[in-house]
This record gives structure tokens, sequence and C-alpha cells, in this order.
């Protein structure tokens, strides 16, 4: 699964490569190459007349040199959405105009550039993306905007204290690699990064070659053919997964925050290994998931937030818990009962129970277009899209292997991953709290 | 099952058909099936909202619908029986109804129907469990009240709406402090009828889910009564100003109009007038901003007749009195000037765009139809509505502007002054 913290921000190498056009009868799914290099997959639905469509790319969010700039990712996506080509109009004011809606999201290993329009203007939205990300303009004032965002968001993002120790997780479970860098960042560490870096980024981020279109909804196949081819000179290759390596043995990490709180992480199973990686995936739903969740039942009148979630990298997947605010001492003792049940089998009324929830769960968090599309691209950047939920049906990779999990082999895939060694990070609120 | 579990990707393209009444024999539901859909949604919608309460009975339409959901089935809440069968269920409250939203698997319709069923026939209405249902709609209360735009938007719907079809949603802790089991017990043999109820349903809406909404409908008393008076009173000449304060880091200003229900022909034109008002002050970014972000957000509360249209100004992204300021200079040039040929193509633009994104999740089409069922309009309205909005003419959004932009209450949400 994508993971909550991951959807919460919102809300494919080995794709089988065809030509435009030969991908069947309008309404069929399709896959296949554009024609600048880079794939395409379509994945026509009913429901509402509706279609979301996506770029991702595999990019560091941190850029792709040694010395990382958190955000960069960020600022250059919503740059080249802000920036007006000498002819037409920005993507944002295109998104804008139509009644369209338009998020960038910036994951430690991808980046996604996202827009939702009715369905009937989905040729134009996938000509609008790939005309602003095939041979990305990148203009003085689309920068500034795009700082002013990337500065805005980061922070908002400051005062959740959740996402802070998400940072903290991430940062203390990796030696290096793109995990390491925060997607977010702080405002000094981007600020007078030059448009020359941010247009280098861009440039070899967002080549055609290395571009996921995905497209869901209301469409048929043929809106491929709206894709721009964009620039000749890009190398046409896909970037590959960059590795990340985990730190090892650490003691607990103490930090600021607003408010009191903690958090816990483990490297979990890699996404090529499907059985694991669902089991992961159930375990964050029967313990986490929003009102269902058993620790989230046992913690609802402590005042805390907690969130849970497992999500789904390349290698090795990351299952991370975040608690801020309210009772501590009682989210304490609920999380590692928690987590302590979870390594032994569930009686078997409780877990059919439990794997009815998951399996609802995971048809409902998918249920629109764009949360479709979210999960597509990130499971095919990731370098597994025919494990991806909602490929395939009933005898689909993912549903088969939610159908067939076991509660023995739930709490055996608990066991081997959280009796290891993880990351624990415990936040403090400044001397004195806050000033008010 | 197989046909049930097939994912929409893996199926041909199917766009939403309109949706179709289906009589049910117990009650009549009103379906807009997807073939890709590997969920159902179905709501029901029974005529028992604020409008049917006293005014001692504030909150007792949420009330009563929580105790239904608490109600036990073999020892578990109804509500749990739900998810652990693979489904959701909530309830929200409106002027003239109360709707429950389902949304299960497919193969969960048969043992959650035969709940929701055994607790419309037989509900709890005990001490422990009214009480337990109290505390969930206090909970409830306290998260409206802290948001400014819900307590905002209350001031102006309790100033805009005759008797207790304006009371807050979930009523106040205060008044569900003096309602008890009886209370509930008399709200449920009075409005919970089977003639004042009927289902919408959305996504894979087979014979199986008919036979489930049937079920759940049918454990209903029969009778029905007549549809509560939803009325709205006069503004004055000159507007009122209310003010309240909360525990909110910056003042809120809202203004709030009449305006033409979703089944009203002037609908479109006010589509077209609010992708206008948002646009304006809107500032320039990157991405689609957040509520929250925005300086103006509106609130068109169209599935109520008469219907509300609120202009919130958030204080902070935006300094109240200059954003009323605008928005005075906005009406009275739509009042005095037509639009622009061009002005008024690109807003309509946007308006059909906001439209086809107004109601995506099964739930959200299912309340949309729920509400043209409700105002007596077509159950397909909604996907009439691009249509009119491209016909809308700038007379149209003159004629608008003057008879619901005129006139209007203006609420004030200021931060509570601290010793």
């Amino acid at each position: 699964m994508i993971g909550a913290v991951v959807r919460a921000a919102l809300l494919g190498a080995a794709l089988v490569l065809s030509s435009i056009g030969a991908g069947g009868d309008a309404g069929a799914p399709a896959n296949g190459s554009l024609p600048g290099g880079g794939t395409y997959l379509i994945r026509p639905g009913g429901g509402a007349d509706v279609a979301a469509v996506a770029l991702w790319y595999r990019a560091p969010a941190g850029g792709f040199g040694t010395d990382a700039v958190p955000a960069l990712g960020r600022l250059a996506a919503s740059a080249v959405a802000a920036s007006r080509p000498v002819t037409g109009t920005s993507l944002s004011q295109f998104a804008r105009q139509i009644g369209g809606r338009l998020t960038i999201n910036a994951y430690p290993e991808s980046i996604a550039v996202s827009l939702v329009v009715p369905a009937a203007r989905a040729s134009d939205a996938v000509q609008a993306l790939t005309r602003s990300y095939f041979a990305p303009v990148m203009t003085d004032l689309g920068l500034t905007l795009a700082r002013r965002s990337v500065v805005e968001d980061g922070a908002i993002r400051s005062f959740d204290s959740g996402a802070v120790i998400t940072d903290a997780i991430y940062a203390t479970l990796f030696a290096s690699g793109p995990a390491k860098i925060p997607p977010f960042g702080t405002s000094s560490s981007y600020a007078n990064v030059p448009i020359d870096v941010v247009r280098a980024f861009a440039e070899r981020a967002f080549r055609p070659g290395n571009a996921l279109l995905i497209v869901t909804g209301a469409v048929d196949s043929s809106v491929v053919t709206a894709a721009l081819p964009g620039r000749e000179d890009a190398p046409p290759n896909a970037e590959t997964p960059a590795p990340e390596t985990l730190a090892g043995v650490r003691g607990p990490v103490q930090a600021r925050g607003v408010e009191a709180g903690f958090g816990l992480g483990w490297a979990g199973p890699p996404i090529s290994d499907e059985r694991e990686a669902t089991a992961f995936d159930f375990i964050a739903d029967y313990l986490f998931y929003p009102d269902t969740g058993v620790v989230q039942k046992a913690v609802r009148n402590t005042g805390s937030s907690v969130v849970g979630t497992f999500v789904t990298y390349h290698n090795p997947g990351v299952f991370l818990l975040t608690a801020s605010g309210g009772d501590q001492a009682a989210v304490h003792a609920a999380v590692d009962a928690g987590l302590l049940a979870i390594r032994h089998p569930l009686d078997a009324a409780a877990f059919a129970a439990a794997r009815h929830q998951f399996i609802y769960h995971i048809l409902s968090d998918d249920e629109t277009a764009s949360a479709l599309a979210d999960t597509y691209g990130w499971y095919s950047v990731e370098g597994n899209p025919g494990y991806a939920p909602g490929e395939g049906g009933a005898a689909g990779r993912y549903l088969a292997a939610a159908n067939a999990l076991t509660p023995e082999f739930v709490a055996a895939t608990a066991a081997k991953y959280l009796d290891r060694p993880g990351a624990a990070i415990t936040i403090s609120p400044p001397p004195g709290g806050l000033p008010r | 099952m197989m046909r049930q579990l097939l994912l929409a990707a893996t199926l041909a393209l199917t766009l939403a058909a309109a949706p179709r009444a289906v009589d049910l024999g117990n009650a009549k539901m009103y379906a807009q099936s997807d073939d890709g859909a590997q969920l159902t949604g179905v709501e029901i919608i029974v005529s028992a909202g604020t409008a049917r309460q006293t005014v001692a009975q504030n909150g007792l339409a949420a009330l009563t619908a929580q105790t239904l959901l608490f109600t036990k089935v073999n020892g578990t809440r109804l509500s749990d029986r739900i998810a652990a069968a693979g489904g959701s269920v909530d309830y929200a409250v409106a002027p003239g109804t109360v709707r429950f939203s389902l949304e299960v698997l497919p193969s969960a319709l048969g043992s959650v129907s035969a709940d929701f069923a055994r607790v419309l026939a037989a509900p709890d209405t005990s001490a422990d469990n009214v009480a337990a249902a109290r505390e969930a709609v206090g909970v409830r209360i306290d998260a409206e009240e802290r948001n400014p735009v819900t307590v905002g938007v209350e001031m102006l719907h309790s100033a805009y709406y005759s008797g207790t079809a304006g009371a807050p949603e979930y009523g106040t802790r205060a008044s569900l402090a003096q309602l008890g089991p009886s209370d509930v017990s008399a709200f449920l043999a009075a409005h919970y009828l089977r003639g004042n109820t009927f289902a919408t349903a959305t996504g894979l809406v087979d014979d199986t889910a008919s036979a489930a909404v049937n079920t759940v409908i049918g454990a209903l008393p029969d009778g029905s009564e007549t549809p509560p008076a939803v009325t709205a009173q006069a503004f004055p000449a000159e507007p009122r100003h209310l003010v309240t304060s909360r525990d909110i880091g910056v003042p809120f200003a809202f203004v709030g109009f009449a305006a033409p229900a979703m089944s009203d022909r002037q609908f479109a034109a006010m589509l077209v007038m609010r992708s206008l008002l948002n646009d304006v002050a809107a500032r320039q970014s990157t991405t689609t901003l957040a509520t929250y972000q925005r300086g103006i957000n509106i609130v068109y509360a169209y599935d109520v007749k008469p219907a509300t249209f609120t202009v919130a100004i958030n204080g902070s992204q935006l300094d109240p009195t200059a954003g009323l300021t605008v928005l005075q200079a906005i009406l009275k040039t739509a009042l005095t000037k037509p639009l622009a040929p061009d002005v008024l193509k690109r807003f309509q633009e946007t308006a059909r765009g906001e439209w086809a994104l107004e109601a995506v999740t099964l739930t959200d089409r299912a309340w949309l139809i729920g509400a043209a069922v409700n105002e007596g309009g077509d159950p397909g309205l909604a996907q009439s509505v691009d249509a009119a909005i491209g016909r809308v003419t700038s007379a149209d959004v003159q004629a608008l502007a003057k008879a619901y932009l005129q006139r209007y209450t203006v609420a004030l949400v200021l931060p509570r002054r601290r010793n």
C-alpha cells in the first residue's frame, strides 16, 4: 500500500511495452511507450465523469548529486508548473481555468504531478502535462511562486507533529540514499538555490524517457495520442532506483517538537516480496487504520493522534508509526500491546473480520480516479506495477495475496521484521511549552 | 462473485448511466450503476432531519441516528458489525432529512442489510445506549465548534431558516443533555416510517443490492408524513450582523445569501457566479490551493430547498474588511454590468470543471442523486448541469445577482479574548 502517510501528502520499468494506438479497443486498459520515450498506462473506469492524468518520475526528492538539497524535487516540479511558456498558459493556469485540480507530491524516491479534470478535458490535460514537463520551461516568476509555495508547505508541515516524527524516523533508519533526505526540508535549505540548479534537475528528472504517464477514469486509450514528444536531445532511458542503505543499530533519538510524541520505524519487505509486503499492509490496517484499527480504538479517548502505515518502497519497505499529543503513556501502552499481539496468530474469526476490513479499505481508498492513478504511479515507479492494488481484478496479484494471507503467516512476518532493530524517536516540547 | 470483484481497471469503459428509479415494493430506490465498480454505495434517506425537531429537541435527529448505529446485534454495535463485514456506515443530518451512508463489499450486502434491518426493527433506546450516543454526538459537536467555517455557516443558517430547520446539525452539548431515551423512542416512532424513506445507490448495483435495500427499508413500520416545511425568513433591508467568538487564531467573516437550490432554474448561473467569486480573490499559486490556503471559500448548500450561498473570508489569508469590500465591489458590478462574453465563457468553463469534480466518490454521488429527488427533481439532474452551465447568459448572471445577491447577512467569528 502507498500508506496513509504518503497518501495524506497527496490525496514502471517493468511495463510491457507496445506502440501507441496498438493498445486495443476504446475502454480497454493499455500500456505502451510514449513517442519521446517513457511509458504510459491507461486504466479506464466507470463512475464519475472525470479523469486523472498524472506524470510520475523516479527522481530523488533531494536531487541526483551527493549534496542533497531537501525539497529540490518539489521546488523544480512546482516551478515548471507555474512557469508560463512564450506562448500559451502555465500548467497552473490551465488547471485553474478548466476547474481542474493540480497537485504536486515529492516522495523520497519519486515525484508526481497530477491533474484531475472533467473527462471531456482528459486529452487537453495529457497535452498540457507533457508540454510542461517534457520540455520544461522555467521562468524567474515561476521559481518565485514555487519557492513561496514550498516555503508555505514546509511551514505548515513543521506544525504537523506526525510529519516531523516521520522525517526523524527516516533520517534515523537510513544511513544514506534518498529516503534519508526529507522531501520538504526547511526554507533555508533551498531559498538560495540558483535557478540553474533547479533547471538542471528538472531537465534530467522530467525528461520524457524517465516519465510514466498514468491516465485513469472515464477515458479510453486514445487519450494517449495527445502526449507530446518533448526534447529530442534528452537521454531516452529511465532512472534506476537509487540504493538505500540502512543505518543499523542506533539508540533512541531525542528531538524537539511542538508537542510530546514518539515514533517507531522498521525496515520491511521490499515491493518485490508481494506476500510479505501484503502482510505488512494488513498489519498496518489491522492496528492503525483510522477508526477501525485496534490501536486506534484503544487510544480514541487519549487525545493523541496516531498514524501507522507500511510504505511499499523498492527496497526496503518501511513500517512506521507516529503518535503525538495527548496521554503519551496510554498511547505507548496501546502501541506496545498491539505490536506484541500481532506477533501471534489472530484467532480465525478475528482474522476473517480483519481481512474483510482490509480488503474493503483497499478498494474504498482507491475508488476514485485520482486515488487509482496515485496507486498505479506509486507501484510503477517503485518497480512492481503488476502488484498494484487495482491491477488484474480478483485474479490480480494484490488481492490474491490479500486473500491468501493466514494468521500464522502474518504473525511470522511481523515477528521477522519487528524483532529487528528499528528507529525510535521521542519528541519533547520546549521547556515551558511553546509561546502563545 | 467473480463479477463482483472485478476491478475497474480490467473492464471496458462504462460511463455512469443516468440513475434509474427502481420500485422495491417497500420503497423507491434511485440507482446509478457502474459496471466497473467493486463496491456498493447506498444512501438511506429518511425524512427525519432537524425540521422534525421542536425547539426543545435541538440535536434529537442526530442523537437518534447515532443511537441506531450504536445498537448492538449479537453483542456488537451495528457500526462495528458493518466494519467487520467489510464496509462502513455514517450519517448526516440536514434540515429535511437524515442520510445513512453505507459503502460495502458486495459480498457483505446480505449480512449488512440484515443487521441494519434488525436495528431498525428493534432499536436499543436504553439509557446506556442513548448516553453513549450522546457522547459520540458531543464529540462531533466539539469538532464542529473548532472549525470557524462550520460555526459561521451554522450562525447564518440559524438566522436564515425558519424554526428548527436552521438548528445546528448535531445540536449542542447542553441541548443533548436534556434529551433522553423517551425522546429518541418517540422520534423514531413518529418519523422513521417506510413512507418517509427512499434510497439511492451507486457503484455495483445489481439485484442483490436492490434486495438489500428493500430489506433495510422493509424493516421500518408502514406509514408516512407530509414532508416538513423548510422555509426561509426574509432578509431585512439592512444587513444583519451576527458576532461570536471561538478559540481560533484569526477572525473569519461570512456573508450569507439566499440561493437557488439544485432543482431551481437559476442553479447553473449560481455555479458560474461561484466560480467567479472563487477566482477573483484567489492568489497566484503553483498548485490548486487547499481550503485553508484560500482567502475566500464558498459554501453553497444547494441540496436544501431553499438553498444558501455563503462566502467565507479566511482572516489568515485575507483581511476580512478588505474581503468584504472586494465582495461588495464584485456584487455591485454584477448587478449593474453584464459580464463580458469572454469573461462569461471563461467562468462557464471553470464552473463546468468544478461541477464535474463536485461528487466523485460513491457516497457523494449517491448524495447528489438523493438531493435532486428530495427537491422533487429528476434523479439524473446532476448530469444535466453541465449543459445548463453552457446555456447561461450574461443576462442570466445579472438576473441571478438581482434576485439573490442584493440582501444578505454578515456573521463574524472572532478569536476569543484571553486574559
